[in-house]
C-alpha cells in the first residue's frame, strides 16, 4: 500500500470544510472520510498477482561500454493496469531511468528497454522488480516488489588490446612471414637457402654447403608449440587501489594481453587464477582459440582478502604439464611475501620451467619522493624511496635466481610484459 | 556457451490462475476482506459521530442530553414562551447584566474566576438585573456579601426531601424537593436580613437564617441575587421530580429576556488582567484558523506517508574489496615521523639517491659510497665538501635541517648528468 501525491491534494482539500465548521467533529468526519476513500480506493486498484515479468538481458560486454535489458510486463489479468514500475539493477549495473510508467491493457504486454552503464566488471545481477498499481483514481497504489533473476555479464576492458597487433607484427617479423629482413635468432632449423651478404656466418651449414656447391646458410625460425602458463594471483595485494583500478585489473589487462600474443604466435596458453585456491583454469589455448572465453572465465572472479598458497599454487602449476614452460606469476612484489613463501618453491619450478614475475608498480610512489618541503613529506619520500629500493633489490634477487621481473605502473605493464614475452621469444630461451 | 547462458540469466515471473478452493481460501486471506470490514466500522463510527452531533456533555450544560444535562430546563422554559439564550461567552453574560436581563449562571465547579464574579457581580448590581446561581457554594461569598456557605454543624445528616419551610411564595408553590447532599446551607451573614427569602433550610435551632434556597436583594437598583442550592433542580433526569420544575420556574422569574450562562474557564478574567476576555493566545485567531492549522497536523502526516513511501526495497549488492594504494607506505612515514627518527629517514633518501647517481655515472654496484660522492662532485662541479656532508656525514638534529638536506639531496641529483 502506498498513497500517491493525489491523496496528499485531497487531504489538504478537506482543510476547506473544517475551516467552515471549526468543531470537533469535522475533524473526525473528515478523518475518516479520507480513511475510507483510501481504503476504498485501494480496493479498486487492480492486483499485481495477474502480471508477468520476463527480464532478457542484453548482451555482454567491455567494461565502459553501454548495455540495455528488456524487461516485458504481461498482463494476463482482466483488467487494465497502470503500473509505475522500478526496474532496479545492482548500483554498479549503473541502471539509466529505471522508473517508468505503463498502462497495460488486458493480455497485452509493454516492453521496456532499460539502458545499463555498469561501473565495474564482472557479473552483475538485477535487483528486484517493483510494481505499483493504481485505479484510475490513483489516490492509493497497491505496490509489490519481485524477483525476476537477469544478470549482464562485464568483461574487462582488455585495454591492452590495442597492443596487440604492434607486437604480433613484430614476432611475424620474427619469424620472417613479412617483407622485412629481420629474422630473429631461434632455435628450431626452418630452411636452408643461399648465402647472401650480411648473413651471420656462423649459420653457413657446411655439409650442405658441400653438397650444393653454394655456399648454403640455415635459417631459424622461433619455436612455436610451447608452453606459457600465466598465473594470475587474486589474494588480498591483488585489491591494492593502484592507478585507477585495483592491481587485479592491471593484473588481467597483462594476462590478457600476453596470452592473445602467445595464442597468435602459435603456443599453447594455460591462465590460471588463484589465492588460497585454484579459482580458475583456462586453457591450453592455442592459436586459433578466442580470448572471449578467457575473458568470461575471469569476469566473475574478484580479489579476496586471502593470503596466497604458494604451495597450492606451484603444485597446480606443475600439474598443467610436464613440458618446459614460460611460467609467469602476475602477482604483487611484496618482500615478505616472495621472500617467505615464493623463494622456497621457486627451485622446484626453475629446474623445470622459464619463470617470470609481473608486478603492479604504484606511480603514487615516485610522486611520495618528489615532494621534500615539510617534515611530513620527507618522512613520506624516505619510505616511499626506501619501498622502491626494495623492490629494485627484489627484482636483482630474483634476476640472480633466474627469473625475470617485470614491474611498471598499470598502464605499462602489459605491454613490458608482452615485450618480455618476444625477448625470450626471439633469444630463443623459450 | 553463450546461448546457454543467455537462457540461464534470463529470469521469468508470471502468474498461473488458482483453483476454487485456493481462490477462496486467498480471498479469507487477502487483506482486501479486512480493508472491507475496516471500511464498515468506521462508516459505523462516522455515523455514531453525526446522529451525535457532538454536544457537550459537562453537567447541566444547555446542549447536554443526558441525565445530569440541563436541557430539559432550558427547552421547557423556551416552550413556554421564555425568551431564553444560552451563552457560554462571559462577554455576552456581562453584556445581559448591563441590560439588566436576568442571569442564569451555573456557578458549581468553581470554573468561574474571582475577579470575572466581581466584575459581574458589580455590573449587576448597578444595573439591578437578577442573577440566579446554581450551586455556587463557597463561591457564593464573591457573588455577594449577604451569604456564605456553611456547615450546619449538629452531624447528622440532613434529610434528603426537604419542605419548604418558609413563607415564600416560589417555594410554596413548588412544594417539597429534594436535595441530597452534604450538611452544608446558604446562611444570611446577618441575623434579621431584609427583604430575604431563605426556604428549605434543615431544622437546626441556629438563629441565623439559613437554607438551600435563597434570595437576597443586590445593590440599590433592585437586583436580587437568587442561590439554588441544587444542581439535580435543573438536571434533565430529576427536572420533573417533586416540585423542581415549578421552583426553577419561579426563581427564574417572569421577566425577559433571561440568559443561561455556562461559563468556561478560557475566557475568564484572570487575577492581573483588566477585566477584558483574554486567555490563551489561539484565541486571538478566527476559530477557522486555528482549525486549519489543526488539520495540517495529519497533512503533513500524510506528506510523509507519500514522500516517505520507497519504490520497492534499496538495492545491495556485494562489492569487491579493495585496499587503499600505499597504506603500508604511509604507515611507514607516520611511523618514522612519531619516533623522530630523522637518522634512519635521511638513511633512506641518501641511499636511494647514491643508488641512482651510481647508475647515472655507470658506476659498477659494489662502488663505495665515498667514491660515489666524489664522482657526483667532480661530475656537478660542486663543492665536494658539501656533496660529502649532504650526502653522507652531516647529521639532522633537527627537523628544520632534515628538510634542508633532503632538498640538498633533490638539488645535487639534478645537476649531476651523465659524463
Amino acid at each position: 500500500m502506498a498513497l500517491t501525491w493525489r491523496f496528499l491534494v485531497l487531504t489538504a482539500i478537506a482543510a476547506v470544510p473544517i475551516a467552515l465548521r471549526p468543531e470537533g467533529t469535522t475533524f473526525l468526519v473528515m478523518l475518516g472520510v479520507l480513511a475510507i476513500i483510501g481504503l476504498l480506493d485501494w480496493l479498486a486498484a487492480p492486483g499485481i498477482r495477474a502480471l508477468g515479468f520476463q527480464r532478457t538481458p542484453g548482451p555482454r560486454i567491455r567494461l565502459g561500454e553501454d548495455t540495455h535489458a528488456v524487461l516485458t510486463v504481461t498482463n494476463s489479468g482482466r483488467r487494465r493496469r497502470r503500473l509505475l514500475v522500478r526496474d532496479a539493477w545492482a548500483p554498479t549495473a549503473g541502471a539509466q531511468d529505471n522508473r517508468f510508467r505503463a498502462t497495460v491493457r488486458s493480455g497485452s504486454s509493454h516492453e521496456r528497454t532499460t539502458v545499463l552503464r555498469p561501473t565495474r566488471r564482472g557479473m552483475l545481477r538485477a535487483d528486484r522488480i517493483t510494481i505499483r498499481s493504481t485505479s484510475w483514481i490513483g489516490l492509493v497504489a497497491r505496490q509489490r516488489s519481485v524477483d525476476v533473476p537477469a544478470t549482464i555479464t562485464v568483461l574487462p576492458p582488455f585495454h591492452s588490446r590495442r597492443h596487440l597487433p604492434s607486437k604480433l607484427r613484430r614476432l611475424r617479423e620474427l619469424e620472417g612471414r613479412t617483407a622485412v629482413m629481420l629474422k630473429g635468432a631461434g632455435t628450431e632449423f626452418d630452411s636452408l637457402r643461399e648465402y647472401v651478404r650480411g648473413d651471420d656466418v656462423r649459420s653457413i651449414d657446411w655439409r650442405a654447403t658441400a653438397r650444393a656447391q653454394e655456399v648454403m646458410v640455415r635459417t631459424y625460425r622461433p619455436e612455436r608449440d610451447r608452453r606459457v602458463i600465466i598465473v594470475l594471483d587474486s589474494s588480498r595485494l591483488s585489491a591494492r587501489y593502484v592507478g585507477t583500478g585495483t592491481a587485479f585489473d592491471a593484473a588481467i589487462e597483462s594476462g590478457l594481453l600476453l596470452a592473445g600474443l602467445a595464442a597468435g604466435a602459435g603456443d599453447r596458453v594455460d591462465v590460471l587464477v588463484a589465492d588460497a585456491r585454484v579459482r580458475a583454469r583456462v586453457g591450453p589455448l592455442g592459436r586459433m582459440a578466442s580470448l572471449d572465453h578467457l575473458m568470461h572465465r575471469i569476469t566473475p572472479i574478484a580479489p579476496e582478502l586471502l593470503e596466497a598458497d604458494w604451495e597450492t599454487i606451484v603444485s597446480a602449476v606443475m600439474g598443467v604439464t610436464s613440458h618446459r614452460a614460460l611460467v609467469v606469476f602476475v602477482t604483487a612484489l611484496d618482500p615478505a611475501t616472495i621472500a617467505e613463501d615464493l623463494l622456497p618453491a621457486l627451485p622446484v619450478l626453475t629446474r623445470r620451467h622459464m619463470v617470470a614475475i609481473a608486478s603492479v608498480a604504484d606511480p603514487v610512489l615516485h610522486d611520495m619522493t618528489s615532494a621534500r618541503h615539510t617534515t611530513e613529506q620527507v618522512y613520506t619520500a624516505a619510505a616511499a624511496e626506501r619501498e622502491l629500493m626494495e623492490s629494485r633489490s627484489l627484482i636483482h634477487g630474483l634476476a640472480g635466481l633466474g627469473v625475470h621481473s617485470v614491474h611498471e605502473a598499470p598502464d605499462d605493464l602489459p605491454p613490458a610484459l608482452a615485450d618480455l614475452y618476444i625477448m625470450l621469444k626471439s633469444s630463443g630461451r623459450l | 556457451m553463450s546461448a546457454q547462458t543467455d537462457v540461464a540469466v534470463r529470469g521469468t515471473r508470471s502468474a498461473t490462475g488458482p483453483g476454487f478452493l485456493a481462490r477462496a481460501g486467498g480471498v479469507a486471506r487477502s487483506s482486501a476482506l479486512w480493508v472491507a470490514a475496516a471500511i464498515v466500522v468506521l462508516i459505523a463510527a462516522i455515523v455514531t459521530v453525526l446522529v451525535q452531533g457532538g454536544e457537550n456533555t459537562a453537567e447541566l450544560h444547555y446542549e447536554s442530553t443526558e441525565d445530569g444535562g440541563g436541557r430539559a430546563f432550558v427547552e421547557v422554559l423556551s416552550d413556554h414562551g421564555r425568551d431564553l439564550t444560552t451563552t457560554e461567552s462571559y462577554g455576552e453574560a456581562g453584556a445581559a447584566l448591563d441590560a439588566g436581563e436576568t442571569l442564569v449562571v451555573y456557578a458549581a465547579g468553581w470554573t468561574m474566576s474571582d475577579p470575572g464574579i466581581e466584575d459581574l457581580s458589580v455590573r449587576a448590581a448597578e444595573s439591578g438585573a437578577r442573577i440566579v446561581l446554581i450551586a455556587p457554594e463557597q463561591q457564593v461569598e464573591v457573588w455577594t456579601d449577604a451569604l456564605l456557605y456553611d456547615y450546619l454543624g449538629d452531624g447528622s445528616a440532613p434529610p434528603a426531601r426537604r419542605a419548604p419551610n418558609c413563607g415564600a411564595d416560589v417555594a410554596n408553590t413548588a412544594g417539597t424537593v429534594r436535595h441530597e447532599d452534604t450538611g452544608s446551607e446558604y446562611f444570611s451573614t446577618s441575623s434579621e436580613p431584609e427583604d430575604s427569602v431563605f426556604c428549605y433550610g434543615a431544622d437546626s435551632g441556629d438563629v441565623v437564617p439559613h437554607g438551600v434556597y435563597a434570595q437576597v436583594p443586590h445593590g440599590d437598583a433592585g437586583g436580587t441575587v437568587t442561590v439554588m442550592g441544587s444542581a439535580q433542580w435543573f438536571a434533565n433526569g430529576t427536572l420533573a421530580h417533586e416540585g423542581h420544575m415549578s421552583l426553577v420556574a419561579g426563581a427564574v422569574g417572569t421577566d425577559d429576556p433571561l440568559t443561561y450562562y455556562y461559563p468556561v474557564q478560557s475566557d475568564q478574567p484572570g487575577e492581573g488582567d483588566d477585566g477584558e476576555a483574554g486567555g490563551a493566545p489561539t484565541w486571538l485567531f478566527p476559530a477557522w484558523a486555528v482549525a486549519a492549522l489543526l488539520w495540517s497536523l495529519p497533512v503533513v502526516l500524510v506528506a510523509l506517508l507519500v514522500y516517505g513511501r520507497r519504490l520497492g526495497p534499496l538495492a545491495v549488492e556485494p562489492l569487491p574489496v579493495i585496499v587503499p594504494a600505499a597504506e603500508t607506505v604511509r604507515g611507514r612515514s607516520a611511523l618514522l615521523q612519531r619516533s623522530q627518527a630523522r637518522a634512519e629517514g635521511l638513511a633512506d633518501l641518501r641511499a636511494a639517491a647514491l643508488v641512482r647517481i651510481g647508475r647515472r655515472l655507470a658506476l659498477p654496484p659494489d662502488a663505495p659510497a665515498a667514491e660515489v660522492v666524489a664522482r657526483a662532485a667532480a661530475a656537478s662541479g660542486l663543492d665536494p665538501a658539501w656533496a660529502e656532508a649532504v650526502l653522507l656525514s652531516e647529521h639532522p638534529h633537527d627537523d628544520e635541517t632534515l628538510i634542508r638536506i633532503a632538498i640538498d639531496i633533490t638539488t645535487l641529483e639534478s645537476e649531476v648528468t651523465p659524463p
